[in-house]
């Protein structure tokens, strides 16, 4: 280690070869040679990782639950901590192995310096998809939506650097389907201009990018407050339909379809269930479940049964930072053959590995 | 517990094969086969409990087999066979992991366990290097893992607040051992009705478990000061060994006697929590345990406890046998070349945990479409990487004494966050470095 650092005030030395060797280059020298030791490398990275793994539980302080360990944690001022660190780590690294690499040349021997690129193709590596990795979840961490059938989205709430916000998608997102037995779910994504849209079918583990974001069916739920409606007609031949607000109803083949606009658990507090529909020729008209059905209000429909409708929960992230990890793990890969490929006596060589 | 001894068995005849033949590779050629052999037996089903024990043996006796230098044969093995051995290992995972896409979820889960283990087996094989020859960077593994069974034990009950446990199962004629349960039935409001896993409390293991610790921690960090203590630290070891003895024979006295915990404080959560949602709380008032007949403890269950167990004996056991049998494994490493070994095994270390949260990423992409979600589980996983990191870097310093000390108590280190980090991870029930929350 000391031998390595004494090339480089040498070779100032010879260049400055009078006594003007000011005590500013004096303490360049010094500090040079006292940052790039691996002491200091080693404890910078003992810190920064005790950090990391504790800054989680300033988040349990706050709200003491047992689902902290699989819940978002987001601090602002922890992650600039941990990226001002990993910078200083990383620079420290990057002349340490320069270092190693210039006192390699003088020995001669290449194949070290093959281990010291592996290595340092690694470090370089990880470190960078370290960088996505924190900017990910630092400026626009995933955002979590739950929607239901016939529910559309337009923006999305999401942290944000400066606090929550609303980000707009650059299309409208709407679900037409849900199928919970094969796991997937129907999502018509519109444009402004675009009138019919693009449905698009996102399967679970099987995410799909539209614009900048990426889509990933996570799973179903059941939320009480998000119902869904069982209508049907009040004749003989009775149709059931089901529907939440947003969708629509059909109960004949050559009727208009109406949309369901609203559904109440208890109309005014005394009227029982109730949904709200609407179509063009009879505009708004409500239904209920209780009471005699007045075929001139209802246009002969009534309220079955009120039930919890499954949403479909999705991830949306945005999908640039992200893929800077990929070509990340490919580095990684390149480095790790690079250094298995070099050879096993190459170890006896001191400071072949830093 | 026979099959216990068993397993001790098999490992210390593979640390005598490794004695005689003067070569890593053959024992732990050996060692990878029967824990890939334990694993495809818990991958089919079949005799759960014995392979289940065949694998943590096999992987502590590669943990507690030191790889000598100069010896590339057995190197390469190690470092190259990971992989192949967590092939099978993937039965542990193809549980825990929720991978709707088989095929891919399969591999990536194989990668991700193989790297876990490849980082596990290079700390454990750079513990092994050390100037004087006390495990010292063993001890702080050991009281790692320690910690990490207490963790992972007060989780296993449903209660918010609950002690050191065993999950106890019942057998039912016929069928496979089910995990009982404390159930409030279902009624009109919640026709489902509510069920806790029950644990049972065990005191007097528990205090024996962080006695353990303690004699390990103390036993280990001695090293600081100058090495005045030399004696000392044999003590140390003598009573780690003692109570590690103590806690495996007090085992088998706690299989054959087990016992429901109190209702109690089950009774009273319950209650709390129907009470939270607006229903009625005497309901908790009829609830009860699921079974209270042929209590049983499934071996899968407490993997933890029998990988620690495993573990500290053999170091302890290999540590006194190397120092009555061998000095000649010692003699091989010169000591100059000690630091430089263990800083390359710390360096693959850190590798194979770099790799595993790379596999980590992908996997979370695959799932979430996302880089995870940035949960506590991830942060403290990419901190053990950053701190292994820092060890590897740190764990051949030349110098001062308290330096050099030091670097010998990096492995150990590491192992011990690790280790402890399982045991948390297993708490939350979660999967050490993933999120999973909606599945």
């Amino acid at each position: 280690m000391d031998k390595r650092h004494e090339n480089i005030p040498s070779r100032r030395r010879r260049r400055h070869q009078k006594d003007d060797q000011s005590t500013a280059s004096i303490w360049l020298q010094r500090g040079w040679s006292f940052a790039f030791r691996k002491e200091v490398v080693g404890l910078l990275c003992l810190i920064a990782g005790a950090l990391f793994m504790l800054a989680p539980s300033t988040l349990a302080l706050e709200e003491p639950s047992i689902a902290w360990f699989v819940t978002p944690f987001f601090n602002v001022d922890a992650i600039r901590t941990l990226v001002s660190l990993l910078i200083i780590i990383f620079v420290l690294f990057v002349g340490m192995g320069l270092s190693s690499l210039l006192a390699g040349n003088q020995r001669r021997i290449f194949r070290q310096n093959t281990k010291t690129i592996g290595l340092g193709l690694m470090i370089t590596s990880v470190v960078f998809a370290l960088f996505a990795w924190t900017a990910f979840h630092f400026f626009l961490p995933a955002s979590r939506i739950a929607l239901a059938v016939g529910q559309s989205v337009q923006s999305l709430p999401m942290h944000h650097v400066l606090g929550r916000t609303k980000i707009m998608l650059p299309m409208q997102t709407r679900v037409s389907e849900i199928d919970i037995e094969r796991e997937k779910v129907t999502v018509i994504f519109k444009k402004m201009d675009d009138e019919e849209g693009t449905p698009e079918t996102i399967r679970s583990a099987d995410p799909i990018v539209a614009g900048n974001y990426r889509f990933a069916l996570l799973g179903f739920e059941y939320n009480p407050d998000h119902l869904q409606a069982a209508l049907s007609t009040t004749g003989d031949k009775a149709v059931q339909q089901v529907a939440s607000v947003g969708g629509s109803v059909r109960f004949t083949l050559e009727g208009e379809p109406l949309k369901v606009t609203a559904i109440v658990k208890d109309y005014l507090g005394v009227l029982g269930p109730a949904v709200q529909l609407e179509s063009e020729k009879t505009g708004k008209f409500w239904v209920f479940q209780r009471g005699p059905t007045h075929s001139m209000m209802s246009n002969g429909i009534k309220v079955v049964s009120l039930e919890p409708a499954p949403l479909a929960v999705f991830s949306v992230s945005d999908s640039r930072f992200l893929d800077a990890v990929s070509p990340m793990g490919v580095a990684f890969l390149v480095g790790l053959l690079i250094f298995i490929g070099s050879k096993e006596e190459d170890e006896n060589q001191e400071g072949a590995t830093q | 517990m026979s099959l216990l001894i068993l397993a001790t068995i098999v490992v210390l005849v593979l640390a005598l094969v490794a004695h005689f033949t003067k070569s890593s590779a053959y024992p732990v050629a050996i060692g990878w086969l029967i824990g890939a052999l334990g694993f495809g037996l818990l991958y089919t089903g079949t005799l759960n409990d014995f392979s289940a024990l065949i694998a943590v043996a096999s992987i502590t006796s590669l943990g507690a087999l030191p790889v000598l230098k100069g010896d590339h044969a057995g190197r390469s093995f190690l470092f190259g066979s990971v992989p192949s051995l967590t092939l099978l290992s993937l039965s542990f995972l193809i549980g825990e992991i929720p991978s709707p896409s088989s095929t891919t979820g399969i591999v990536l889960a194989t990668a991700f366990a193989s790297a876990i283990l490849g980082s596990l087996a290079c700390l454990s094989a750079a513990s092994s290097y050390s100037d004087s020859g006390l495990p010292s960077s063993w001890m702080l593994g050991i009281a790692g893992s320690v910690a990490g069974v207490l963790s992972a034990g007060q989780g296993r009950s449903s209660l918010p607040e609950s002690a050191y446990g065993f999950p106890i199962r019942s057998h039912h004629d016929g069928l496979i051992a089910t995990p009982v349960e404390f159930v409030v039935d279902g009624f009109r409001g919640l026709e489902e009705g509510m069920r806790f896993a029950a644990s049972t409390p065990l005191q007097t293991l528990e205090w024996a478990w962080i006695g353990l610790a303690l004699i390990c921690l103390i036993g280990g960090l001695i090293y600081f000061p100058p090495r005045i203590v030399q004696k000392g630290r044999m003590v140390f070891v003598f009573l780690a060994a003692c109570t590690t003895g103590i806690i495996a024979a007090y085992l088998p006295a706690l299989i054959s006697n087990l016992k429901l915990p109190e209702s109690g404080p089950y009774r009273d959560y319950a209650q709390q929590i129907l009470i939270a949602k607006n229903l009625p709380g005497q309901v908790a008032d009829d609830a009860h345990f699921s079974s209270a007949k042929n209590l049983s403890l499934s071996f899968v269950d407490i993997l933890p406890e029998l990988w620690t167990i495993s573990f500290a004996l053999l170091i302890l056991v290999v540590f006194f046998l190397s120092r009555f049998l061998s000095k000649k494994a010692g003699e091989n490493i010169g000591e100059k070349d000690v630091g430089e070994e263990r800083m390359t095994l710390m360096i693959r270390a850190s590798i194979w945990l770099w790799s595993a949260w790379f596999i980590v990423q992908v996997i979370h992409r695959s799932m979430y479409g996302t880089a995870g979600i940035g949960s506590s589980n991830e942060w403290i996983f990419v901190g053990a990487a950053i701190f292994v990191t820092g060890l590897s870097v740190l764990s051949n310093m030349k110098g001062r004494s308290w330096m050099r000390a030091f670097s010998e108590l990096t492995p150990g280190l590491g192992l011990a966050i690790i280790f402890l980090l399982f045991g948390i991870a297993a708490k939350y029930d979660a999967l050490l470095g993933f999120s999973m929350t909606v599945f």
